[in-house]
């Protein structure tokens, strides 16, 4: 018998009962479809992570107050800024600039959300204080005007570089530079505007306003800062970066009170972490897939009882044992494999609608794994009811009743 | 010529929750190409065993069976299978058709255990059997659509595929009523002048007359073989 004639038999004998098929396939429908969701969803989340970190800017060190540990149980202990545990000061990232030696760049960062205005217009927004490397360190130029000076920073000066998204809330198509806007209870001028950065993971990276660190101080009286970033000239200089640093700070305050973590540390241990839980989040699905081929094996056993006859008939009409093993073997393969690609398009399906909400990002090696586990779990499962069916003896399987 | 088929002192045992059933105690026959041949016998005497061992579907448990001169215990099951494919055609008592596919493709199905032939000249094949049987009209009704003749008709169009030499037929019209019956007798006898040689179990000894050779069965033995004239 040649192998499409299989195959022909095969389909024939799922059309003639499509319930019964559809039932028999549920089982690897929905662990084909868990598998790719979950892994779509685990690596959207990888993918999102590690385009983030390369969004922050390159050869970056971050100071964060408070002990950050993403090795232990990813918890994150005292340290919110302005409570007094926090003992990043602005004064303090000054010193640091003066003592290190590598690193040139120093970036002390004050957020917190507020309330923007313009006339009638009004925005809450997310404000970051910092200085004049800020478009340098944090990757965001600027495209209208300007982003403000040392001089400006120095003096205090109140100026505002506003994102896209606050532009045009609050402008609409009128030209922002110059104009002058309620920041909280203060009064700023526009300078600038932040190059378009589009939404990440429904946060509008665009809705922000920075102004000089300086001035957010004296307004806010915000003593605390919530990072301090520091950039080294290139990779190598990292570590030596990093050292030197926690070297100035344990001078100055207590190894708990503070953490320093270089960005390759922080992405690449997220990325593990989000690797074993994706693998995890398959894993679990895969189990899905198992119990779909015992629920194969489980109707071909039926199947095969139930066409002892014709098992019977066809071997009385010429069928080797052979023929028998390959047809029932290919109608297990083609209940898996049609279970496989319908758990495929679902998976995919469910993937894109929920990429409305979050990242997802169907990756092909889950789709290949999916789909060559349905085979397999196919011809696994398949085995045992296809051998029982060509060791049948023709003449009792002619007289079964 | 050498009988086209030869069994010498045949048994057949099955063995059954300890006890030996012995459905056949030691059978000699021969049979010649051509020949036209009715088994008859009371019921449990070993027809339907013989059928089978003669249709090469059932190995004897002692003696030797000559299919076409050759030795049959010595076959492989391949070889078996292959030889029902080709030289033998069997007609059932209850037809044994595949009830979801139809007529067509019930009579084409031997087919797929054959080295290629090609779809077309395979849908041809089974047309012109189908025509043989008188059935053109029916090709693509399902068995449970055809009547009790109708569907015994396919099953001999299926036995006709592929051209073979010996039709083995028990009781073929025993679930039919008589003049179903007389109408397939007619188809086995056409065959029989097509050269064929038919071995045809019935319980009819009307039908038995028509056949050129009776061979009684009792006990699981030949105890009569007569020429009709
Ligand atoms: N597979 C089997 N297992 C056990 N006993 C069997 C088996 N096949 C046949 N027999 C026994 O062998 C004997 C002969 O059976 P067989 O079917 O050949 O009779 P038969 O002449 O064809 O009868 P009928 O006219 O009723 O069809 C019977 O006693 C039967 O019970
Ligand atoms: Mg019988």
């Amino acid at each position: 018998m040649k192998i499409d004639e299989a195959f022909q038999i095969a389909f024939n004998a799922i059309k003639g009962s499509k319930v019964r098929a559809f039932l028999t396939m549920l089982g690897i429908i929905i662990g084909v479809a868990a598998v790719i969701l979950l892994v779509s969803i685990g690596s959207g989340l990888q993918k999102y992570i590690t385009e983030q970190f390369e969004d922050l800017g390159s050869n970056l060190v971050i100071i964060m107050p408070g002990k950050v540990s993403f090795q232990d149980e990813g918890a994150r202990e005292g340290g919110a800024p302005g409570i007094s545990t926090n003992k990043l000061t602005f004064k303090l990232s000054q010193d640091l600039e003066r003592k290190l030696t590598y690193s040139q760049t120093v970036l002390p960062v004050v957020a917190k959300s507020l309330v923007a205005k313009y006339g009638n217009n009004s925005k809450s927004t997310g404000l970051v204080a910092s200085n004049s490397k800020y478009p340098q360190v944090r990757n965001s130029p600027v495209t209208e005007g300007r982003f403000f000076t040392k001089a400006e920073v120095d003096s205090s000066k109140k100026v505002a570089v506003i994102g896209k998204t606050l532009q045009q809330e609050l402008f609409g198509s009128l030209d922002p530079i110059g104009k002058r806007i309620l920041v909280s209870d203060s009064r700023y001028t526009v300078i600038g505007v932040f190059e378009e950065k589009g939404a990440m993971m429904g946060q509008d990276m665009d809705d922000v306003i920075a102004i000089p660190i300086t001035a957010a101080i004296k307004q806010f009286n915000a003593e605390r800062l919530n990072y301090i970033y520091l950039q080294a000239p290139d990779a190598d200089t990292v570590p030596k970066t990093v050292a030197e640093a926690k070297q100035f700070l344990l001078k100055e305050m207590d190894e708990d009170d503070f953490s320093v973590l270089d960005q390759k540390d922080l992405a690449s241990t997220v990325e593990s972490i989000l690797t074993t839980l994706t693998a995890g989040l398959g894993g679990i699905a895969a189990i899905s897939l198992l119990v779909g081929g015992i629920g194969i094996m489980n109707i071909m056993l039926v199947s095969v009882t139930e066409r002892t006859r014709e098992i019977g008939l066809r071997k009385a009409v010429g069928a080797t044992s052979q023929d028998i093993l390959t047809q029932f073997l290919v109608e297990a393969v083609c209940l898996s494999l049609v279970g496989g690609l319908i758990g495929i398009g679902l998976g995919f399906l469910g993937s894109l609608a929920l990429g409305q909400f979050l990242k997802t990002a169907v990756t092909g090696w889950s789709v290949g794994i999916a789909f060559s586990v349905s085979v397999l779990v196919g011809i696994v499962f398949g085995v045992a009811p296809a051998y029982k069916a060509s060791k049948l003896d023709p003449i009792e399987a002619l007289r079964y009743e | 010529m050498k009988p086209l088929i030869s069994l010498n002192n045949i048994k057949k045992e099955f063995p059954m929750d300890g006890v030996v059933v012995k459905a056949l105690r030691g059978a000699d026959l021969e049979i010649k190409t051509g020949e036209f041949v009715a088994i008859v016998g009371p019921s449990g005497s070993g027809k339907s065993t013989l059928m089978n061992i003669i249709g090469l579907l059932d190995r004897p448990t002692k003696g030797e069976y000559f299919f076409a001169g050759e030795e049959a215990s010595s076959f492989s099951d391949n070889k078996l299978a292959l030889i029902r494919n080709s030289k033998i055609g069997f007609i059932f008592q209850t037809f044994n058709l595949l009830p979801r596919i139809s007529a067509l493709e019930n009579v084409k199905m031997p087919l797929m255990y054959k080295a290629k032939t090609k779809e077309k000249e395979r849908k041809n094949m089974a047309m012109e059997k189908l025509k043989q049987v008188g059935l053109e009209e029916r090709v693509e009704h399902r068995p449970n659509q055809l009547s009790g003749g109708q569907q015994q008709r396919v099953a001999i169009a299926r036995a006709l595929i592929n051209n073979p030499e010996v039709i083995l037929a028990d009781e073929p019209t025993g679930n039919l009523d008589s003049k179903s019956g007389k109408e397939i007798m007619e188809i086995i006898k056409n065959l029989h002048r097509e050269k064929r040689t038919i071995i045809m179990v019935t319980h009819d000894l009307k039908l038995a007359g028509q056949a050129q050779r009776i061979i009684q069965v009792k006990d699981g033995k030949i105890i009569k073989d007569s020429k009709t004239k």
